[in-house]
């Protein structure tokens, strides 16, 4: 099984330099999959940037994962050593982005209501069938958090859709902290509420008992940290001022780092900027209750929420806030007037387009209504193709902080490409071939799911159940019946998948 | 009586002038006076009657029965039978959550945490509540604070939250006892770090409640973290700083003493919240000061204990408490639905006005928000619940919700009207005194002394009710035409829905006018309509109610030629169509291969059919059984009887209109019967052999059964109701038998007429009404004047089987006893005395357009030189409806017919009386 999706990815660069990325505070994005230096270039028919102009006949050159160059083939030059992809008849587009997503874990979510020690980095399965579908319907760039089930959940990461390893698909560590303003199961809004205020709580009671304790001279938590065997040395080590526009703790430099509470420090980072909040609304009365917790803690400029189809509701409430959100995947709601009782259709991304509120769209799932055919919705509701495309490539590009480097395809953007045979919001056209920084990844030619769903053939090797069985002859002869009732089987499905 | 609760008028006025002066759009659109005939301040017990609230902003800003309305504000006015209170205030509600934090003191949950601006409490609007509290969660011995919102507000709003720390709500009652140890998950647990055990929480008992309760208030926070959680201590300490009162439950009378003693003690504010214990010690909880919160009922799903100690449900324990000077709040714990607990409360002998002030002030008081809700005065928030009735009456319900001086809830428009009068004249002589008439969706849905009052329902109150009157002829909605109306045309086609003269006409109480051409020289057919329907469905009664015909000529020697010319031809057209219905019964169909060529004939039937009435349907479907009939050969078995059958029982005491549904099963038949009179659904069994059928019911009047004939599609015979005998006649209207499932459709096979196949004689509409009457389908009215020409024209009719309404007949009263029983009735103003004590149906046309609105001045002119009232009232309504045929619908004020009803200021016997309000098809005229 784990056969297929090689098979399938049809990898070009065969040599991977696994580039050990730092997990804290990475400022560099992209990891290079191809070795430096290893040049690959794309010229097609039509080369759509979604940065300007749509170029004719133009070229794309990817070196060490990155675009660096993109024109008209008039003006950009190809490498000599590089390999090409001539496709004249196919159009060029950047990756999607899917802004916020849980597929692609074993487990999306956790039954500790408090978690934000977790990190989904240990749940994410590299070879889940989601990330291949991914490739199928473009979605080149993923920022997998936890579930909607949760009160604070685990740290997010942003991957590509390929890699063997997770360490191979990271794009961004630390994408942001998922945390539920809707009641997780069993609670009640008001309980989740508490939970919320108290563990932001807990946190500042943890710190203060930290400086009191070291203001008293003690050194409890310093021998914690050394039983549970934290590093204390280096940035570790040192203790710092508390950056934070919520509230602060005089004197939390008096503490080292790793003295910190490990159970509680992604909450400290969260307080003080280090990482995003990704914050789930399942109503509108819940958008109040995520924007308080965001700006009483100091973190509501680096929020995103993420908001079940009813929130339309409260976009004055997220207008006035100034937070980016990614949408639920229905975007068509259907309101009962509550005096008249008329039925009004809403197009939900209308509304946050009309407020000025930045938007991402968001698959229902992999294969189906996906982020394609989100945007087509919008251009059906009246969205320009402009609007339409951004809010699959350069708004979640933005809202992961990954503007410039990827939905756009321009120089320093990763080497992700979309091939198409026409309008990718069109359902008549394919995806014919990704590329993902500057690596061929799929090429629907040899995509042996989509060709035995749609041309019926029959995958190379998966016949083998049809085969008889190696047996002696002897058994073959008692067995008689049974076996020729096996070969009728065979013929009637060779039959049909013809 | 009245206290001036108005603020200074005059200033008002100058304002409010001063600002149209200034800027007259600016008058604001939230401005608005309503009106009502009894207001209810609470405050002081104070009632003012036809009084205004003026709400500005929101707010009061002034009450009274004299209140001045400023120029541009919008006036609601809910007439003299609606009664307006303060907004009701439910002091408990399911809104909240149940589910509770895992600490047996958690005082940091927020009810306000439940709070969903962008909904509305649609259940409590309904029933007039405009605030309610929610419980942060419940079972626990300090479950959080609660918190009170209104139930409708801005979507999205903030404003709607009253109180967001109304109080603490806590309980020591059963339901706090269960509280689960505490245990918190380790993470991570390792060999190191074992999983963990409960930690038992208190209470168990009422002392375990009181101890927890004293080592709250006692311990350090530091100890208290180990016990109640980080956040108990500091939380509860800033609470009790606020003085926010502590609402406990209790169930039994000792844990109502415990909790007295406990809180008394500490000098901390109390609200008891406890159905039965409280109201064991009324005088107790008096003397400790200590409001109640009490519900009549208990929780569904709540049993009370078999123990001789449990408290049982008494809903007088609230009175006890309300008469021992308790401030009590009624809640309903099912619900919201405070006004119908209060009601129920009232059952120990607390008085009305008392059980108001339970759920309004009250609540409002023990919540805390008193200052902004709970009674009318001057400032307070302008929450209003109107009702149609007295607010602590069982058949009062609401009929507006106003929150923030916003219209927030009124019953769906559609919903009913109650009409209860002193006198309900139902047309046909009976008078009901008192009587009360429900009418629903248009129609006539109940009559008796009382009636049904559906929730929401308009009630309007008056002296005298009466069936909507019918002028048999008169010119309104021909619009002056002098024209004569061709019989084919089709009189449909010149209404006009929603006309002002109508309605003028309509409000005079005339509800029907069959309308007819000014010129009678030559046959003309009439339409029967309603002039004030709103839509043109229901506006039409009868498309061609009668044939008018003319018997008088200044010629004697022509008189009635023409007409017995007419009965000729129509009599010949009946024959046709009698032999063609013979024809076609014999008729054996060909193969039906043979059948092409024929197409054209089956063309001209439809048209035919489009300008002929139904009679050309049941026609077609005659032939089609007719046609199976033949193909089955000349012993056809007997047709199944499954489907729908729709006829009438006839008895002595009149017609029942009936519905039967059949299902044929092996070996017996079941089904359902509707009756109009008879409110229920009668379930029937039964057996058929061939031919006949039998069928057997009960219903709560006794044994229904049914003994009939099966005729082709046609089922007749003996009904019996309680030793009581109809002859029934049901047609059968469909072959399904209607079940939730899909029903198939029958596709309509249209093969080509084939060859050989007799040809239909075809419609001829100057006859068709005729023949229709021939039939006894239908009316005829002939003009006719002298003595012997009446007599001649009654024999010349009664040679075709039909009884004529003659009209004008200035010598009828000779030739009264001759033609008794012979006719239909008579239009006339000449000796209707005489005429209606001679036992003939007497009816009136106005014979104008808007001047229908005079007959029933005209009408008491007669009754005046002599006519029996009730005569009169018998041919404005039911007598003129039975002649035309129209006694199905209007005429008679009847469960199932249309509610067309005149509301008058005394007996409508009485010619002084006069028409007050009118409904023409339930929808009332204005």
């Amino acid at each position: 099984m784990i056969q297929q999706p090689t098979r399938l990815l049809q990898r070009i660069a065969q040599t991977h330099l696994a580039l050990t990325l730092g997990l804290l505070g990475c400022s560099f994005l992209l990891s290079a999959q191809a070795e430096a230096g290893e040049k690959y270039a794309v010229r097609a028919g039509t080369v759509h940037t979604l940065a300007g102009e749509a170029i004719p006949n133009g070229v794309i050159v990817i070196e060490g994962g990155r675009i660096t160059a993109v024109g008209s083939a008039d003006d950009v030059k190809i490498p000599w050593d590089a390999e090409v992809l001539d496709v004249p008849h196919l159009e060029a587009y950047p990756g999607f982005v899917e802004a916020h997503t849980s597929s692609g874990m074993d487990r999306p979510n956790e039954s500790v209501a408090v978690a934000p020690f977790l990190n989904v980095r240990d749940s994410i399965d590299p070879v889940a069938f989601y990330f291949e579908d991914c490739l199928r319907s473009g979605i080149t760039t993923v920022n997998v958090q936890q579930g909607n089930a949760c009160v604070i959940g685990a740290v997010g990461m942003v991957v590509k859709p390929r890699g063997m390893t997770v360490e191979e698909m990271l794009v961004r560590p630390r994408s942001g902290l998922k945390i539920s303003a809707a009641p997780k199961s069993g609670m009640s809004r008001a309980t989740q509420a508490q939970t919320l205020r108290a563990a932001f709580t807990g946190l500042r009671n943890h710190l203060e008992d930290l400086v009191q304790q070291k203001r008293n001279g003690n050194d409890y938590s310093r021998r914690e940290a050394l039983y549970q065997g934290r590093d204390l040395s280096g940035e570790r080590g040192k203790g710092r001022a508390m950056m934070s526009k919520g509230w602060t703790v005089e004197g939390l430099e008096l503490v080292p780092r790793g003295e910190v509470d490990e159970k509680q420090e992604p909450l400290l980072d969260l307080v003080e900027g280090r990482v995003p909040a990704w914050i789930y609304c399942g109503a509108p009365m819940d958008v109040r209750l995520a924007i308080e917790l965001a700006s009483d803690n100091g973190f509501l400029e680096r929020t995103t929420l993420v908001l079940d189809d009813s929130c339309w509701k409260a976009a004055d409430l997220i207008a006035e806030a100034g937070v980016s959100v990614v949408l639920d995947s229905t975007l068509v709601r259907t309101e009962t007037d509550p005096k008249t009782e008329e039925e009004e259709e809403i197009f939900i991304p209308g509304v946050f387009k009309d407020k000025g509120i930045p938007f991402a769209l968001s698959s229902r799932n992999s294969s189906t209504e996906s982020l394609w055919f989100q945007a087509a919705m919008c251009m059906a509701h009246g969205f320009t193709r402009a609007e339409a495309m951004a809010a699959i490539t350069a708004t979640p590009a933005k809202i992961l902080g990954l503007e410039g480097k990827v939905g756009c395809l321009c120089p320093g953007a990763a080497g992700n490409v979309l091939l198409t045979s026409g309008d990718p919001l069109s359902v008549t056209s394919f995806i014919e071939y990704v590329v993902i920084d500057g690596n061929l990844v799929y090429d629907r030619s040899a995509d042996i799911r989509t060709q035995h769903l749609l041309e019926g053939v029959v995958p190379e090797g998966t016949e083998s159940h049809a085969e008889e069985p190696e047996v002696e002859e002897d058994t073959r002869k008692k067995a008689g019946d049974e076996a020729g009732d096996e070969a009728g089987d065979e013929a009637g499905d060779d039959g049909g998948s013809r | 009586m009245n206290p001036l609760f108005s603020i200074n008028s005059l200033a008002l006025a100058g304002v409010a002038s001063g600002v149209a002066l200034l800027a007259p759009v600016a008058q604001s659109a939230q401005d608005v006076a309503i009106q009502a005939g009894r207001i209810y301040l609470v405050e002081d017990g104070a009632v003012i009657e036809n009084g205004t609230v003026l709400v500005r902003d929101g707010r009061i800003v002034a009450v009274g029965d004299d209140v001045s309305i400023p120029r541009g504000v919008r006036v609601v006015d809910y007439g003299p039978d609606a009664v307006l209170t303060p907004g009701l205030v439910s002091a408990d509600s399911g809104y909240g959550s149940s589910i509770a934090a895992g600490r047996t003191a958690s005082p940091t949950l927020r009810a306000s945490d439940h709070f969903d601006p962008y909904s509305n409490l649609k259940s409590a609007l309904g029933v007039g509540v405009t605030s309610v509290y929610l419980a942060p969660a419940r079972g626990r011995l300090i479950a959080g604070q609660g918190a009170v919102i209104k139930t409708y507000g801005e979507e999205g709003g903030q404003s709607r939250l009253i109180s967001d720390s109304a109080c603490l709500h806590g309980s020591i009652a059963a339901e706090a006892r269960r509280t689960p140890g505490y245990w918190e998950i380790p993470v991570p647990a390792t060999v190191d770090v074992g999983l963990g055990v409960e930690q038992p929480q208190l209470p168990r008992s009422t002392m375990g409640a009181i101890v927890a309760l004293e080592e709250l208030l006692t311990l350090s926070d530091a100890a208290l973290a180990e016990e109640y959680g980080e956040e108990a201590g500091p939380a509860l300490k800033a609470l009790m700083a606020s003085k926010t009162p502590w609402r406990m439950g209790a169930g039994s009378v000792g844990e109502v003493c415990a909790l007295l003693e406990f809180f008394g003690k500490n000098e901390l504010p109390l609200v008891l919240d406890s159905d039965y214990g409280a109201a064991e010690k009324p005088e107790v909880v008096a003397a400790a000061g200590v409001a109640v919160i009490a519900g009549p009922q208990g929780r569904s799903g709540t049993d009370f204990g078999a123990s001789p100690d449990s408290n049982w449900p008494d809903p007088s324990s609230i009175s006890r408490l309300v008469q021992a000077g308790v401030p009590v709040a009624i809640v309903a714990r099912n619900g919201v639905d405070v006004r119908a607990a209060a009601a129920l409360a009232r059952k120990g002998g607390m008085s009305a006005e008392q059980a108001l002030r339970s759920v309004t002030l009250t609540p409002a008081e023990v919540l805390g928000v008193a200052d902004r809700v709970g009674s009318l005065s001057v400032g307070k928030d302008a929450d209003f619940a109107v009702f149609n009735g007295a607010p602590m009456q069982a058949t009062s319900s609401v009929i507006a919700t106003w929150v923030s001086g916003e219209l927030a809830h009124k019953p769906k428009s559609d919903v009913a009207t109650v009409l209860e009068v002193e006198e309900l004249h139902l047309g046909d002589g009976h008078v009901l005194r008192p009587g009360q008439l429900l009418m629903n969706d248009g129609r006539v849905a109940e009559i008796g002394t009382v009636v049904a009052h559906p929730r929401g329902a308009t009630v309007v109150r008056g002296v005298a009710a009466m069936p909507g009157m019918i002028d048999v002829l008169g010119y309104l909605g021909t619009e002056g035409s002098n024209g004569r109306f061709d019989p084919r045309f089709d009189l449909r086609r010149i209404l006009e829905a929603g006309d002002d003269l109508d309605r003028r006409v309509a409000k005079a109480g005339i509800t029907t006018v069959n309308m007819g051409a000014k010129s009678a020289t030559s046959p003309s057919t009439t339409m029967a309509y309603k002039p004030a329907g709103e839509d043109l469905e229901r506006m039409v009664v009868s498309p061609a109610a009668c044939m008018r015909l003319n018997w008088n000529h200044s010629s004697r020697t022509e008189a009635g030629k023409s007409v017995r010319s007419t009965l000729g031809k129509a009599a010949d057209y009946k024959k046709k169509w009698e032999e063609y219905e013979a024809a076609i019964a014999k008729w054996t169909p060909p193969a039906p291969e043979e059948a092409k060529d024929e197409a054209k004939d089956e063309d001209e039937d439809e048209d035919e059919e489009e300008e002929g009435a139904e009679e050309e349907d049941s026609k077609k479907e005659s032939e089609e059984k007719k046609k199976k009939k033949k193909k089955k050969g000349e012993k056809a078995p007997a047709r199944p009887v499954t489907g729908e059958w729709t006829g009438a029982a006839k008895s002595e005491d009149g017609q029942h209109l009936i519905r039967i549904r059949l299902l044929e099963r092996n070996l017996g038949l079941e089904g359902t019967l509707r009756a109009d009179g008879v409110d229920e659904l009668i379930s029937l069994e039964g057996v058929r052999d061939e031919y006949h059928v039998t069928l057997r019911g009960l219903s709560s009047l006794g044994v229904v059964t049914f003994d009939l004939q099966l005729e082709d599609k046609t089922l007749s015979g003996q009904a019996t109701l309680d030793g009581a005998t109809a002859d029934a006649t049901l047609e059968q209207v469909s072959e399904v038998y209607p079940v939730a499932q899909r029903p198939e459709e029958s596709k309509a096979v249209s093969t080509p007429t084939p060859k050989g196949k007799p040809r239909s004689p075809g419609i001829d509409a100057n006859l068709e009404p005729i023949r229709q009457a021939m039939l006894g389908k239908g009316a005829v009215v002939v003009a006719v004047d002298r003595d012997d020409d009446i007599l001649a024209c009654v024999a010349a009719f009664e040679a075709h089987g039909i009884k004529p309404i003659l009209w004008g007949a200035k010598s009828a009263i000779k030739v009264a006893g001759q033609i008794q029983g012979r006719v239909a009735g008579i239009i006339t103003g000449t000796n209707v005395a005489r005429l209606s004590q001679a036992g003939i149906p007497i009816a009136f046309a106005s014979q104008a357009e808007q001047g229908a609105a005079a007959l029933p001045q005209r009408v008491a002119a007669l009754v005046a030189g002599g006519m029996s009232p009730t005569a009169a009232l018998r041919s404005l309504t039911s007598d003129a409806a039975r002649m035309f045929a129209l006694d199905d619908r209007i005429g008679f004020l009847r469960a199932g017919f249309d509610a067309d009803v005149l509301l008058l200021d005394g007996s409508p016997l009485n010619v002084s009386s006069t028409i007050q309000r009118v409904w023409v098809n339930g929808e009332e005229i204005r």
